[in-house]
């Protein structure tokens, strides 16, 4: 993004928050989410509504998560006189570090997407004196 | 020993009510509280006015502002479609009842959500809370289970209190709800909940339709609403501490 656009941004976002803003830009909505932390898991909620299952990619990458999701239906927003049109859901979340990659598992039920996480359980074991 | 704070007042056959919908957990009482007011055509009477207004809306080319008032019948309801943080929610419960005392209001309902993370969404139960005596016969008459412990936080436990004290007669209907999404299933039982309450008939139907749609509309109000509970999470506890025995 040029100079202009990232000050633009930047005064957008004081005015609009992050999440609206974002939308506008990108053209593409981004979800409501929720990270939380369990005993032995991180468990990440991604809230998707107007949207199927089979319509729903999750990438790992090394560090970060992306949710990306087309909705059933176009979903409009109009500000003034000017309309902008939504096909996507999409958002990247950086993810907790020390988390067991290969054990990631997702359910999407009643239009929430739950990703959970699970901490490692291997690792040095420490005496105790 | 101490006497029980709650006094008995008698409520008349057909008391004049207020329903009071402000943004928090699940933003139950904007959704339902909104739904209500389209569904019963009530008809908007006025504002809550805060100097300066931080924000306006504008509908249908009118400058409306974030606290509405409405009425039809003897039912009025005061909506809020801007979270109500710490630093204000004093004032804003004290223009509520200001406004009670002055349109003869018997009975204000207060909504919102509780969050239970693993609630059965085909049978979410509302509870209810009541600042008089003689209000549980409301809540019995309705079916309605009594909130019988936990923890209220937030703008909805400054609320609370300030009803509590209030010469007003008041219920606090909280249902099961997702705390961090809108979530309107919680919504569309706190309306049924009302609808009994207030011994109207309001239709679903067009609820129903809505519903993914107020997921969606709703995602900026929601996250607003999140930041202003969040700061006050983050705010020095003010529980006492435990005493070891």
């Amino acid at each position: 993004m040029s100079d202009f656009g990232s000050i633009i941004e930047k005064q957008m976002n004081a005015f609009f928050g992050n999440t609206l803003f974002d939308d506008f830009i990108h053209k593409e909505l981004v979800p409501l989410s929720h990270l939380k932390e369990k005993h032995a898991s991180w468990t990440l909620e991604v809230d998707l509504p107007l949207v199927d299952k089979k319509n729903i990619e999750v990438i790992l990458s090394d560090d970060h998560l992306t949710v990306k999701a087309k909705l059933t239906k176009t979903y409009c927003i109009s500000r003034g006189s000017t309309v902008t049109e939504f096909d996507y859901f999409k958002k990247t979340i950086k993810l907790p570090s020390g988390i067991n990659t290969k054990q990631i598992s997702a359910i999407f039920k009643n239009g929430i997407l739950r990703i959970t996480m699970p901490k490692p359980t291997d690792g040095k074991k420490i005496s105790i004196e | 020993m101490q006497k029980s704070k709650i006094k008995k007042t008698e409520l008349p056959k057909n008391p004049t009510t207020l329903l009071l919908g402000i943004p928090g957990p699940g933003l139950i009482g904007t959704i339902a509280t909104t739904y209500i007011i389209q569904a019963l055509k009530m008809e908007l009477i006025g504002e809550i006015e805060s100097s300066p207004a931080a924000i306006v809306f504008i509908d249908n080319g009118q400058i409306m502002g974030p606290v509405r008032i409405y009425k039809k019948d003897n039912t009025f309801a005061i909506l809020s479609d801007i979270p109500i943080d710490y630093d204000n929610a004093i004032d804003f419960v004290e223009s509520v009842i200001d406004f009670s005392k002055k349109n003869r209001i018997d009975l204000i309902i207060f909504t919102s959500g509780l969050h239970v993370p693993d609630r059965n969404i085909s049978n979410l139960k509302t509870y209810g809370l009541v600042t008089r005596e003689s209000l549980e016969k409301i809540l019995y008459d309705n079916e309605i289970p009594k909130f019988l412990s936990g923890i209220i936080s937030g703008p909805d436990a400054t609320i609370l209190t300030q009803l509590k004290n209030s010469p007003i007669p008041a219920i606090a209907l909280h249902t099961e709800c997702n705390y961090f999404f809108p979530d309107p299933d919680a919504a569309m039982q706190t309306i049924k909940t009302i609808s009994h309450v207030i011994k109207t008939e309001i239709d679903l139907a067009e609820f129903k339709k809505q519903s993914e749609y107020l997921r969606l509309q709703n995602r900026q109000l929601m996250e607003e609403t999140l930041n202003v509970m969040q700061t006050q999470r983050e705010q020095p506890s003010t529980t006492p501490p435990q005493i070891y025995k």
